[in-house]
C-alpha cells in the first residue's frame, strides 16, 4: 500500500516559466485496488505517476509505503521503485534486445534473481500477456504493433511488481486488440499485481476495467471514487474537459427525459438490463 | 467526378524470405468532395492503402489515380504532394519549425512561393484551424490537438483537394480529438476538399459520408454509416466496435424488446428507446 500525502510539484520553479504540475494531491493506493487515473493533458497525471513510481522528488509532501512513514522522499523512492512497475506510453518504442525473450528478462535480471527464476518470470509474463512460445526467440522488431506492446508490457510484467502503473497503454489498438489488452489487466489484478493504475483518455476503457476513477484537473486530484460514483458527475467531467462514457450520456438523457433509470450507469449491459426491466415492470 | 481511384491495386512485402500480401487486386473510388472513413483492425492494409494516395509507397501491380495523377508517376510527384496532404498519429514528428507560422509556411517555402502570397496562405491557413492567435508560439507550448490543428494548417496552405488523415487522434485526449475532428469536418463542408481519415475511433467514423472496412486486404463493407454500424455482430467479427448508441438499441431488440435499431449517436439512441417506452403505455 502507498499513501501520498500533499504532494506538490512545480517545473522550473522560480523561473518566469514556471508551472504549478501538482497542487496539494493526496492518494492512497491500497491492495486490490484497480484505478483508473482520469485528467486531460496537462492536468498533471503524469507528473503524479511518475512519482508514485519513485521517479521524480517532489518538491513537498510526504510518502508512505506499507504503513512505513518516510520524511525524506529519496528513501522512499528506493521502496517506491521497488514496488511499482511502470509501462510508458507506446512502450514498444524502447525494445531494444535481439529477441523478445532477452526483451522480457531485462527486468528480472537487475533484479538479481537466479537464472531458473528469470526463466520462469520470463516464460510466465509471456503467458499472462498473451504472447506465444513460439514468438520468445524472434526479433521483437519483426512483431506486429499489438504483439511489440505486449512485449514490452511484459518486461514490466516479469518484474512481478505490487502496483503496475500503465500510461495510455490502448492507444492505438483496434478494438479487438484494446479489448484483449483490458482482458488481460484484469487477469493480472489481484493474483499477479495487487495493484493497477490505469491512465486513459478513454472513459469507456475506465468502465470497462477499473473500480475506482481518480479525476486530475489543474494539478489537483478533484474526484477520487467508485466509478458510478464518477460518472454520475457528468456535468462536472464535462466542465474540466472530459467526458463520460457515450452509454452514461444516453442514460443521464433517458433520466433527463422521465425516465426512472438510476445514475451512473457505464456500461451497455448495465443500461440495457435497467430500461428492459423498466418497459417489461410497464406491460 | 472521381478524385481518387485505385485500380487492381497490389502491394506485399517481404518477411524472413517470405511474401506477405497486404492486398491484392483492390479497387476503390472516392468521387471529390465526398468525407471517407476506412476502418478495419490492424494489420487490415488500412494505413498501407493511405500511404499509396500520395506515393509514400507505390503500387506493385496495378494503378493509383489522385487528382488525375497517376502515383507511379515520378515526374508528377511534387504536383501530387501539393493536392494530397497527409496528417500522421504523433503530432510531435510533423513539426519541423520552432515557430507555428514558420511550420505552416514550410511546404510552401519548398514550393517558391512569393513571400506576400505566402503569408496571405499562412495567415488564413491558421485561421481557418482556429491556430491564428497561436502563430508565433512555439510548437512546444501547444497541446496535441492544437499541434495537429498547426500540421493540418501546414498542408491546407498547399492549398490541396484532399486530405489523408492516418489515426490523427490516436494520441489526443477528448478535447483535442474534438478540436480535430470539428475541424477535419469544416474543411470537408465549407471547402469541399476530400477527407480521408483512417481511424480506429467509431464515434468519429459515423461522421462521415461514407465508410470503407478493409479486412485482410480485401474491402468487406463500404456503405453510409447508418447502413454499416447496426450490423453489429459481423462487426465485431471483424475486430471492430460499434457506438454504444447503436449497440444499446440493438442489445434491446435482441432481448426481444420492440425497438427501432440503427441509432448511430447518443440523441438517436434516445429518441428510439422514449418512443419505444411511449408506445409500451
Amino acid at each position: 500500500m502507498i499513501e501520498l500525502k500533499n504532494i506538490t510539484y512545480t517545473y522550473n520553479p522560480g523561473e518566469p516559466s514556471a508551472r504549478v504540475a501538482l497542487n496539494d494531491v493526496s492518494l492512497t493506493l491500497a491492495d486490490g485496488d484497480f484505478v483508473g487515473l482520469i485528467g486531460h493533458t496537462g492536468s498533471g497525471k503524469s507528473t503524479l505517476v511518475q512519482i508514485i513510481a519513485g521517479l521524480l522528488p517532489p518538491l513537498g509532501g510526504t510518502a508512505s509505503v506499507d504503513g512505513t512513514d518516510f520524511s525524506e522522499y529519496k528513501a522512499a523512492a528506493k521502496e517506491l521503485r521497488k514496488k511499482v512497475g511502470l509501462v510508458f506510453q507506446y512502450p514498444e518504442h524502447q525494445l531494444f534486445e535481439e529477441t523478445v525473450y532477452k526483451d522480457i528478462a531485462f527486468g528480472p535480471k537487475n533484479q538479481k534473481l537466479t537464472e531458473d527464476e528469470i526463466d520462469l518470470r520470463v516464460r510466465e509474463a509471456a503467458r499472462r500477456v498473451r504472447l506465444e512460445d513460439g514468438l520468445l526467440e524472434k526479433s521483437p522488431f519483426d512483431l506486429s504493433g499489438g504483439q511489440k506492446r505486449r512485449v514490452a508490457i511484459a518486461g514490466v510484467v516479469a518484474m512481478k511488481p505490487e502496483i503496475l502503473i500503465l500510461d495510455e497503454p490502448t492507444a492505438g489498438l483496434d478494438p479487438s486488440g484494446r479489448d484483449e489488452l483490458l482482458g488481460m489487466l484484469k487477469e493480472l489484478h489481484g493474483d499477479w499485481c495487487k495493484t493497477i493504475v490505469l491512465v486513459s483518455h478513454s472513459m469507456e476503457d475506465i468502465a470497462r476495467a477499473a473500480g475506482t476513477a481518480a479525476v486530475m484537473n489543474g494539478g489537483r486530484l478533484v474526484m477520487n471514487g467508485p466509478v458510478e460514483e464518477i460518472f454520475s458527475r457528468g456535468d462536472e467531467l464535462r466542465s474540466m474537459g472530459l467526458n463520460t462514457p457515450q452509454i452514461t450520456r444516453i442514460v443521464d438523457g433517458l433520466i433527463k427525459a422521465g425516465l426512472p433509470l438510476e445514475k451512473g450507469i457505464f456500461t451497455v449491459e448495465a443500461a440495457a438490463d435497467s430500461i428492459e426491466k423498466l418497459v417489461r415492470s410497464k406491460r | 467526378m472521381s478524385i481518387i481511384k485505385a485500380e487492381n491495386l497490389s502491394f506485399s512485402y517481404e518477411s524472413e524470405g517470405a511474401e506477405v500480401k497486404v492486398f491484392e487486386n483492390l479497387n476503390i473510388d472516392i468521387d471529390e468532395g465526398e468525407f471517407v472513413a476506412v476502418l478495419g483492425h490492424n494489420g487490415s492494409g488500412k494505413s498501407t492503402f493511405a500511404k499509396h494516395l500520395n506515393a509514400i509507397l507505390t503500387p506493385k501491380s496495378g494503378r493509383v489515380t489522385v487528382c488525375g495523377i497517376d502515383t507511379a508517376d515520378e515526374s508528377r510527384l511534387f504536383e501530387l504532394r501539393k493536392n494530397v496532404g497527409m496528417v500522421f498519429q504523433n503530432p510531435d514528428n510533423q513539426i519541423v519549425a520552432t515557430v507555428v507560422e514558420e511550420d505552416v509556411a514550410f511546404g510552401l517555402e519548398n514550393l517558391g512561393v512569393p513571400r506576400e502570397e505566402m503569408r496571405r496562405r499562412v495567415d488564413e491557413a491558421l485561421k481557418v484551424v482556429r491556430m491564428y492567435d497561436y502563430r508565433t508560439y512555439a510548437p512546444h507550448l501547444l497541446s496535441g490537438g492544437q499541434k495537429q490543428r498547426v500540421a493540418i494548417a501546414g498542408i491546407l496552405a498547399m492549398e490541396p483537394r484532399c486530405i489523408v488523415l492516418d489515426e490523427p487522434t490516436a494520441m489526443l485526449d477528448p478535447i483535442g480529438r474534438d478540436e480535430v475532428m470539428e475541424t477535419v469536418r469544416r474543411l470537408n463542408r465549407e471547402k469541399g476538399i476530400t477527407i480521408v481519415l483512417i481511424t480506429h475511433y467509431m464515434d468519429e467514423a459515423v461522421k462521415a459520408d461514407r465508410c470503407i472496412v478493409m479486412d485482410r486486404g480485401k474491402i468487406v463493407m463500404d456503405d453510409r454509416p447508418a447502413s454499416i454500424f447496426p450490423k453489429v455482430e459481423e462487426m465485431r467479427a471483424l475486430g471492430l466496435d460499434v457506438p454504444q448508441a447503436t449497440e444499446l438499441v440493438w442489445e434491446l431488440k435482441r432481448r426481444g424488446l420492440n425497438i427501432e435499431t440503427g441509432a448511430l449517436r447518443s440523441a438517436g439512441a434516445i429518441e428510439s428507446i422514449l418512443k419505444m417506452t411511449r408506445d409500451q403505455l
